[in-house]
């Protein structure tokens, strides 16, 4: 005899088990399917005794409405489970929180990380100077037209805020002996003021003084930390020039790294080659004016501005901008 | 400073180039030419003169990098007059300061006829920028950029006696320049006198009361060579640099004085006429001679780092007109007389030598160095963590200017001693004082974004502040990170929009926790803000917080600040050492403390702190609420007490009696 009432208890344990329309679609397969149970069922109708299958009949019905039923409110139950949990992946992620460091630290970093890695290490020293350190040590007497170049602010007191970072190099080089291999950023000051000069801005100088060190080294080091910075891909021009404290010194220009000679290339207009940084041997007379013997140890040295190169990088059409520290320009460096 | 091709080209008759070339390798030896501009049949090379380089301030000091550098024989002077018959007068003449002027010619020129004019000399001019003043003035330009010795025309009838004195100014001695400006002069100026008054400042500019004009007919030409530090001093302290004081500062040719005076005298002969009526070659102090500088080859090769045929540096120095012998490795080298203020010692012959092989034909070498420097200082990294932190926290960095208005030192706190540092020669006075915090320049910083309809702001910035201690002349640096916020971030869909007072300094709190560093604040009055406390480590004040006074009526929100001493993070940073958690399962209680909104934190802190059992992990705040179903004056604080043994599995026996004990001390507050 077929228990209709232990069949009603397994389909509801089939149907209490569906969580999703896949397992739904089984269940209505083993239950309501052509070869499902209750079809199978209909089909034994013949072989149960005539005085018994109305009953059957009755209970069979009664199963099937419940087996219906309830699929059908299952079904309507997870369609509108899927509905509230349908993701709309065209909807837009909440906003990450996250700031940005200023453009000029970024280039700062990519600087350090680059000489850190040749074994350099920063140096740093005060920006409120003195004549001695910022000028003289460096082979710039008083009156010396080089000084012309580097228009001062004055501190009361006889003091003045560093025109470069170079004092630090004569700060180390006063305080201890070679082998120096050091990089010096910082904040230096120029009484200088329109698009393409800030009274405040940045530089790194670097500074090596080691018996042997020759002018091909100066070469060497300057592409090998000009390419990490800018690419692979870009060359080295050397113009002689002068500065005070080194003896030769060169100018040197990186050929474009964002056009190839176009006309309308708005970094080096054309040109293809970009003034990038001053460097040179040391100076004999800046050696010795730090107890260091030029006979016995010689060095080179480089600098370069880093809002320049900041605003190169990241197109940056005016200096001023960097200091607006406008949220909108700032949120775009990452 | 321009120059015109085809002047340059009657030095180098023989130099068959184009301009464009010539240009290029110019500015490869050295001579940066900017620009190189077609005027007409000519072309004009704007060429950068380094400092050093007073020597190639005119055509001849061009053309002599050029022969160099084509390798020719020899320059084509321009002609001068050859018979000067006219008598010796030393009477013209007077050197007092020998040091100063330690060469001088002068030469008489009478009946110069008024009616003629020199359309070659006035338009090589023009087409280099000099506006034609009249014949005489404008062979004295031509012949100073032909050569590069300034020269000055007095006119003879203006001087009160046909003497000149080279003397120094009386302190306060005055003068009307040739600008019509009146200029008081003090001893440390070098003038040129009759015997009554001053007619030029020298080497910088005559004076009006001399000046040739239209009917001048007699002239007193001087040719001098003047210290070059004299001249600048004087040139600096007037504020006053002219074509003259640019080549004499920098050192002018001592051999040139007497050639470029008989050179002034051919022209005006040539064009205008005249007599020479009397000369005379008045001689000071040495102008120091040529020294003789040694090199060694082997140096050399050292220094460059690559071989150079003692055949080529020898090649390179003579053409540069260096007088070179040589004895095995070593050669001696004297330099022209031109070239003595910037050639001193090897170095600059090296430099010399280089920029003729070629700074480009050089190889590149990175040098191998065994190990590392002696390393960065600590608070490089103290800084670069401060940066990503306050990054990733959703903080923008800014780099403001180190100096400020006078109201920024005024109106806020300063967390370093002493006094303001003022600037001498400020770009205005709004830019006038060195900082003594960074907070003003930050909300600056906010105000500007405001303006720009930002609805908040989130800005840090790391940097130094300033002062001085007067009595012991002590200037102090310290570094400072500080940071402020407001407003209102993002979207309600965001969900990341409160900047509320405890979100800011949750962010100050949780820098310092990652050193290890536990903060104290303490409620404070402070300059610049509304409400604030002190930031304190082990007792130490190192840095404030709280709301600042915000004066711009555009930021509508009220705008948090903190700002701290970066240097004591070095000092009171701890190894952070891991505390293992239980094993065993941890019981939570949360409990709600209703009590008057004026009991602080700390109080509930501190009751807990007292009665609590030894069970008692951990507890914090979970939540507060005032509002609906609290009465008015009263807050809900919720307390989440998490009980945990590490020795084994608590019952809730176990925590019961003293946990009621808390919540009915804590519940003390609801009764009043």
């Amino acid at each position: 005899m077929i228990d209709i009432a232990e069949l009603k208890e397994e389909f509801k344990r089939d149907i209490g088990l569906v969580d999703s329309i896949k397992r739904l679609n089984e269940v209505k397969h083993k239950w309501t399917s052509k070869t499902g149970i209750l079809k199978n069922l209909s089909k034994k109708i013949t072989s149960i005794p005539l005085e018994k299958r109305a009953e059957f009949g009755k209970l069979l019905n009664s199963l099937r409405d419940f087996v219906r039923g309830e699929i059908q409110e299952k079904e309507k139950v997870l369609k509108e489970t899927q509905e509230r949990e349908k993701i709309d992946f065209s909807l837009p992620g909440r906003k990450i929180v996250q700031g940005a460091i200023h453009p000029v630290t970024v280039v700062i970093y990519e600087i350090i990380e680059i000489f850190n890695s040749l074994g350099y290490s920063v140096a740093e020293g005060p920006e409120i100077e003195d004549d001695f350190h910022n000028f003289e040590a460096l082979n710039i007497p008083p009156y010396h037209p080089a000084r012309d170049a580097q228009d001062t602010f004055f501190v009361k007191g006889d003091r003045l805020l560093r025109t470069h970072t170079s004092p630090v190099q004569i700060r180390t080089m006063l305080a201890r002996k070679p082998p120096i291999r050091i990089i010096c950023p910082g904040k230096v000051y120029r009484r200088d003021n329109d698009l393409r000069h800030s009274p405040m801005f940045h530089q790194v100088e670097g500074l090596v003084v080691d018996k042997g060190i020759a002018f091909t080294h100066l070469k060497g080091t300057l592409l090998y930390f000009l390419r990490e910075l800018f690419g692979k891909g870009i060359n080295l021009r050397f113009r002689p020039s002068y500065f005070p404290f080194t003896e030769p010194s060169a100018e040197v220009d990186i050929s474009c790294p964002f056009c190839e000679g176009s006309n309308v290339c708005k970094v080096c207009g054309g040109a293809n080659w970009i003034e990038i940084l001053g460097a040179g041997m040391v100076d004999p007379r800046v050696l010795r004016n730090c107890a260091i013997n030029p006979d016995n140890y010689s060095g080179f040295a480089f600098g370069l501005g880093v809002d320049r190169i900041a605003m190169i990088k990241y197109s940056i059409p005016n200096i001023r901008i960097l200091f607006d520290n406008d949220i909108d320009v700032l949120s775009q460096i990452n | 400073m321009l120059v015109l091709w085809s002047w340059v080209r009657e030095f180098l008759p023989s130099l068959k180039v184009s301009p464009e070339e010539a240009a290029d390798k110019l500015t490869m030896v050295g001579l940066n030419v900017e620009e190189v501009s077609k005027v007409e049949n000519d072309w004009v090379f704007d060429i950068e003169v380094t400092a050093n380089r007073g020597d190639v301030m005119s055509h001849l000091g061009v053309a002599r990098e050029l022969m160099a550098i084509y390798g020719l024989d020899s320059l084509q002077m321009p002609i001068v007059i050859e018979s000067m018959d006219a008598p010796i007068d030393k009477e013209l003449v007077f050197i007092e300061d020998r040091f100063g002027c330690r060469r001088y010619k002068a030469i008489v020129v009478r009946d110069i006829p008024s009616d003629k004019n020199c359309s070659l000399i006035a338009e090589r001019l023009e087409k280099l920028g000099f506006s034609s003043v009249n014949p005489l003035v404008d062979i004295s330009n031509y012949v100073m950029l032909e050569v590069g010795q300034p020269l000055h025309f007095f006119d003879i009838r203006k001087l009160s006696n046909e003497k000149v004195i080279v003397r120094r100014a009386k302190d306060g001695e005055k003068t009307v320049s040739l600008d019509e400006v009146e200029r008081e002069l003090n001893s440390n100026d070098l003038v040129i006198a009759d015997k009554e008054k001053v007619i030029a400042i020298a080497g910088i500019i005559g004076s009006a009361s001399s000046e040739v004009d239209e009917e001048t007919s007699s002239i007193f030409i001087e040719s001098a060579w003047f210290d070059p530090i004299l001249i600048r001093r004087t040139s600096k302290k007037l504020n006053l640099k002219t074509e003259a004081s640019a080549r004499f500062e920098k050192g002018t040719d001592p051999a040139i004085v007497s050639y470029a005076a008989r050179r002034a005298v051919y022209l005006i002969k040539k064009f205008l006429g005249g007599n020479i009526s009397r000369r005379v070659f008045v001689v000071g102090e040495n102008v120091s001679p040529p020294k003789m500088i040694y090199i060694d080859i082997n140096n050399l090769n050292q220094f460059a780092g690559v071989e150079i045929e003692k055949e080529k540096v020898k090649t390179i120095l003579g053409s540069l007109g260096f007088e070179v012998e040589t004895s095995g490795n070593l050669l001696t080298v004297v330099p022209p007389t031109y070239r003595r203020f910037d050639v001193e010692e090897k170095a600059d012959l090296y430099e010399e030598i280089l920029r003729f092989v070629g700074f480009d034909n050089l190889p590149y070498e990175l040098p191998a160095f065994p190990g590392k420097d002696a390393g960065d200082p600590p608070v490089i990294k103290i800084r670069k963590r401060a940066r990503t932190y306050f990054k990733s926290v959703g903080f923008y960095e800014a780099i403001n200017y180190s100096f400020v208005d006078p109201t920024f030192n005024e109106k806020y706190i300063s967390l370093i001693e002493g006094e303001e540092v003022e600037l001498v020669n400020p770009l205005s006075n709004n830019n006038s004082r060195m900082r003594k915090s960074l907070l003003p320049g930050l909300l600056q910083n906010l105000s500007y974004n405001v303006r720009r309809g930002k609805l908040f702001g989130t800005i840090f910035e790391i940097g130094n502040v300033y002062s001085w201690k007067k009595s012991k002349n002590l200037f102090t640096e310290v570094e400072l990170c500080a940071a402020v916020a407001g407003g209102k971030r993002g979207t309600p869909w965001d969900k990341i929009r409160d900047l509320d007072f405890y979100w800011f300094k949750g962010v100050i709190e949780k820098f310092f926790t990652d050193f290890g560093i536990e903060l104290d604040f303490e409620e404070s009055n402070v300059k610049g803000f509304r409400q604030a406390a002190f930031i304190r480590i082990e007792g130490e004040i190192v840095g404030v917080i709280g709301e600042l006074e915000v004066a711009d009526k555009r930021v509508h929100f009220p705008v948090w600040g903190a700002e701290f001493m970066l240097q004591k993070i070095l000092e009171y940073a701890k190894q952070i050492s891991v505390v293992l958690p239980s094993k065993f399962p941890a019981i939570t209680f949360d409990y709600t403390v209703q009590h008057p909104k004026g009991v602080q934190w700390r109080e509930i802190e501190s009751v807990i702190e007292r009665y609590k059992s030894k069970y008692l992990n951990t507890f914090f705040l979970y939540d507060r609420y005032e509002g609906k179903g609290v009465p008015s004056g009263m807050v809900n604080t919720t307390i989440r007490f998490v009980y945990q043994s590490k020795e084994g599995s608590l019952s809730k026996k176990d925590i019961e009696e003293l946990h009621t004990l808390l919540i009915e001390k804590l519940d003390s507050w609801r009764k009043v």
